[in-house]
């Protein structure tokens, strides 16, 4: 919870930043863009958190792998800043939070959808069309492939969840028959 | 005084030998006897009168004393005697009173015990049958989750194998169809 706490705080006073700047998009994406790089190696993430580095080796070893991205110079700024106050563990909380506080900014909501079988272009549109007319915001949706549902699909726009497949349907039947109704 | 009277009998007593020894008739000798006996007799009942009287008066008290403690002591026993005969009619009563309000308890007692016994094993019939009904429904309902479980997992298998990429479409666009307008 207070990960979550702390998150908030900074992400929000980044957004802040660059809504001042206009460049809050450009933050954003460049917040995910070194957070994806260091996601393909996790060691990284034990060096800056390894108390046997010095604290000076680890901000020149940090200062180097920016320098190598070259993000805005905000970003460089408030990623120094998150090793200066250890706060760089919570990277992912912060780069999440940014990105819904962004999004809702923005008046966009994420979406996702799973299916048995890919959805083509078609079904995409008419259901992004019928999501954004649902929730009255630009939907941007993932879709994504899910065997294990046997059919229909299931949606989700942050907590809603819509769920018409027919593995929901059986677990339905099932729960209806055992509770004896 | 006394030393004189006791002179006397000493001679008195000596004259019957003084008599035989000189030959006296009969009738002297028969007088003689007798005025000494009287005199004898004078002369104890002088000296013994009042020993004896006051020996007779003490001997008369001392039986009138005992005679006046034992009357005491029948007069005593006698109450004694009706008074454990009163203890023993109380302690009769009593013990018949006790007797029956033992009884009485006993009876009161046996009473509860069967009630008691009869209540639990209401108690005990009612909770069997709960048991009973308990242990029926919840064979009931496992068999019955069991029954949907198989019949669920054969019908996920036969949907898996017999939904066709049509029905995958026809579904999706049901989906879509029936997405609410709005939120809410």
């Amino acid at each position: 919870m207070t990960n979550y706490i702390i998150a908030k705080r900074y992400a929000r006073a980044l957004l802040e930043t660059g809504l001042e700047s206009g460049q809050e998009t450009l933050y954003g994406q460049q917040l995910g863009m070194i957070y994806d790089n260091f996601q393909q190696v996790p060691e990284i993430m034990q060096i800056f958190t390894n108390p046997a580095i010095s604290r000076q080796e680890r901000k020149d070893l940090w200062r180097n792998l920016l320098d190598r991205m070259n993000p805005d110079k905000i970003v460089r700024n408030f990623l120094l800043l998150l090793l200066d106050r250890k706060r760089l563990l919570y990277f992912d909380h912060i780069i999440n939070y940014y990105n819904e506080l962004l999004d809702e900014h923005q008046g966009i909501k994420r979406a996702s959808v799973r299916s048995v079988e890919e959805l083509d272009a078609s079904a995409v549109k008419e259901l992004t069309s019928r999501l954004e007319a649902m929730v009255g915001k630009k939907i941007i949706l993932e879709v994504k492939g899910d065997p294990s549902l046997i059919g229909g699909m299931v949606a989700q726009i942050g907590d809603l969840v819509l769920d018409g497949s027919l593995k929901n349907e059986l677990a339905r039947l099932k729960d209806s028959l055992t509770r004896g109704d | 005084m006394r030393a004189v009277l006791s002179l006397a009998l000493v001679t008195l007593l000596a004259c019957p030998a003084l008599a035989s020894e000189e030959g006296a008739s009969m009738l002297e000798s028969f007088l003689v006897r007798t005025l000494n006996f009287a005199v004898f007799f004078a002369i104890l009942f002088f000296f013994l009168r009042k020993p004896i009287k006051k020996a007779l008066a003490g001997r008369r008290e001392n039986i009138r004393q005992e005679l006046e403690a034992l009357q005491a002591e029948k007069e005593n026993a006698a109450r004694l005697k009706a008074e454990a005969e009163e203890l023993l009619g109380k302690a009769e009563t009593e013990s018949q009173r006790l007797l029956m309000e033992y009884r009485q308890q006993a009876e009161i007692e046996r009473s509860r015990i069967l009630k008691e016994a009869a209540q639990q094993i209401e108690r005990m019939h009612e909770q069997a049958q709960l048991t009973i009904e308990r242990e029926m429904n919840l064979a009931y309902a496992k068999l019955k989750k069991e029954l949907a479980l198989a019949a669920m997992g054969k019908a996920e298998e036969i949907l898996r194998v017999q939904v066709t990429a049509q029905d995958q479409e026809r579904l999706n666009k049901e989906f879509i169809a029936n997405l609410p307008r709005t939120l809410g």
